[in-house]
């Protein structure tokens, strides 16, 4: 049986001159690696698509352009090997086109914004991490890291984080809930539920609607039975929607 | 039906105000700072301190995990707002050219002298050494590159070569010599190491050609070619080479702070270095490119080579000793001294 609980991930605390420690969660290897492939990529499309704008028009004009391409294209690769992250991390606020896709940030690990100098280093660095001496020397530092840095990042003082934007799930459910006889007799409850568990009640019955209506009562099931035992009681269940809507309406503070 | 349990009775009392702070952020974020009400200024530092409040009481009262999140995320952003890098202003900008870089010039010397010591040594033994015996150019540079180099120097600079492909000359001298010096500043960061490879390394190259082009006898041809340019290119070479050994000392010194931290406060050394170096090697590759392979007079050149000297000793030694008895204000991190 599937446990109900929530995964803790990585963390950075950070903690403020208010003395408040608040967190960012550590974003995963996996969506950076994604974030960078889909930044080469753009590099890529971008540097051919100048390419074969030139060589187009140097078809169609009848000219030797053979040097001024070869300029051009030099140019764009150097700005494209230093500056491309320099330029999106700078007015992106610490995301690059790969990043903001994969909702991945750049933060200082004071939680300060990002400044051009920081910008610099990190991403000047990026040559020793593929550096062809010592292959994947990045990918490697950063496995090792407890917080997934890379060179840059340590010598930079940066993270990379996820960017998640969180909201309050309050119950929504409360028409159910009327359908709960003021009359009927409580179900006896020996340990009450914390407010984690409670959570993850209401946001099961604010959502079980969305679910297939066999796989909502397969988990409401689960989930009831789970309850059940956290709250010792042995009492059978008859609706086990209901059941749940009981059980978290007897949790009022008043109770 | 009212919240029932904890959280909900929380967040319900507490919502407006979170919701407040939210939209300030939002207008911050999206229309910066001057589409803020007053009161809304005035109020967003207060909101933010009531938030933290409100988060530390979440925790100490284990509310659900969706309230933590969400009040966590709040503060994050507003932390970052509020202490977020004012914008570079004209001010400061001219403070860096003016005072900044040439004081951490004069601050990093041994660094500076170190690299040209590298670069300068090797590039002096291998063209004493190649200049008494041309053959063993070929040990350290590929034949067809020496070759290329023979054809280029053989005949001096000629119409032909001075107008074709000056567009393309530029572009190359600009991603490649500042490639080289990128690559030797953040190569420090394996002890040093890296950077030494590459003053060595090009310091070696370029001993090995110039002194297998001046035993053919092409010596006026060459400094023809390279006198406009050199002084810069190559002082920017022993910049960018000085910020990678500062780099790769700032990891080795033994300090009683930890090493992330001692390098944080070299950072505005190093990375003040690292500009400069760019500034310069693009200021030389714009003369390789345009000037260098052109007809002009072979006295221009030598003067854009004699006021290059006079420029980077008056302003990265001269200005900072005159200015440095003048001020008490101090760039860079003192702890190093």
């Amino acid at each position: 049986m599937s446990k109900f609980q929530i995964k803790k991930e990585k963390e950075i605390i950070i903690e403020t001159p208010e003395k408040i420690r608040f967190s960012y969660r550590i974003a995963e290897i996996g969506s950076r690696i994604a974030a960078y492939m889909i930044d080469q990529l753009i590099q890529v499309i971008v540097t051919l698509t100048i390419l074969w704008l030139l060589v187009g028009f140097a078809i169609t004009s009848l000219r030797d352009m053979t040097f001024i391409t070869a300029a051009f294209l030099m140019i764009i690769t150097f700005l494209m090997r230093w500056f491309y992250y320099v330029l999106f991390e700078l007015i992106m606020e610490g995301q690059s086109p790969g990043k903001k896709l994969m909702r991945i940030r750049v933060i200082r690990d004071n939680g300060d914004s990002l400044d051009f100098e920081t910008i610099i280093f990190r991403n000047f660095l990026r040559i020793v991490d593929d550096f062809p001496m010592i292959p994947l020397l990045g990918g490697f530092i950063s496995l090792i890291d407890p917080r997934g840095r890379r060179l840059g990042d340590l010598v930079a003082n940066t993270i990379v984080v996820k960017e998640i934007h969180y909201r309050l799930f309050l119950p929504d459910f409360h028409v159910n809930l009327n359908r709960i006889d003021p009359n009927q007799e409580l179900v006896p409850i020996k340990r009450k539920l914390n407010e984690n568990e409670l959570y993850i009640i209401r946001r099961f019955l604010n959502d079980y609607h969305k679910l297939p209506v066999t796989r909502g009562d397969e988990l409401a099931w689960d989930l009831a039975r789970q309850v059940q035992e956290k709250i010792g009681t042995e009492t059978e269940i008859n609706d086990v929607f209901l059941f749940l809507e009981r059980i978290y309406q007897q949790h009022g503070t008043d109770h | 039906m009212g919240p029932i349990t904890k959280s909900e009775k929380f967040v319900q009392s507490k919502k407006g105000q979170w919701e407040k702070l939210h939209q300030i952020l939002l207008t911050l974020n999206n229309k910066g700072f001057n589409s803020l009400a007053p009161e809304e200024i005035s109020i967003f530092p207060r909101l933010y301190r009531l938030t933290c409040a409100d988060l530390a009481e979440a925790r100490t009262l284990r509310l659900s995990p969706d309230v933590l999140d969400y009040l966590n995320q709040l503060v994050g952003q507003a932390h970052k707002c509020l202490y977020s890098f004012p914008p570079l202003k004209k001010k400061e900008l001219k403070d860096f050219f003016l005072e900044q870089l040439p004081e951490i010039m004069l601050k990093n010397w041994i660094f500076l002298l170190l690299a040209a010591f590298l670069f300068f040594g090797s590039y002096g033994t291998t063209y004493v050494i190649v200049s008494k015996n041309p053959t063993v150019a070929g040990l350290i540079v590929p034949q067809a590159t020496l070759s290329q180099m023979e054809e280029s120097y053989r005949a001096a600079i000629d119409e032909q070569r001075a107008l074709s492909a000056k567009n393309f000359m530029v572009s190359f001298y600009i991603q490649n010599n500042i490639s080289i010096a990128f690559a030797s500043f953040a190569l420090g960061i394996l002890l040093g190491v890296g950077t030494i490879y590459i003053l060595i390394y090009n310091g070696i190259v370029l001993g090995a050609i110039t002194g297998y082009i001046f035993a053919l006898g092409y010596g006026k041809n060459f400094i023809h070619f390279v006198t406009g340019h050199s002084v810069a290119e190559l002082t920017g070479l022993i910049l960018a080479g000085a910020a990678g050994l500062a780099l790769g000392f700032s990891i080795i010194k033994a300090t009683r702070y930890y090493r992330r931290e001692w390098l944080g406060f070299q950072r505005r050394n190093i990375f003040t270095l690292v500009a400069a170096a760019g500034i310069l090697i693009f200021m030389a590759a714009m003369i390789e490119g345009l000037i260098s392979p052109s007809l002009i007079p072979y006295r221009y050149k030598a003067g854009a080579a004699i006021l290059s000297v006079l420029l980077i000793i008056g302003y990265f030694f001269v200005w900072p000793l005159v200015y440095a008895k003048n001020t008490t204000k101090r760039y860079g991190d003192d702890r190093f001294y």
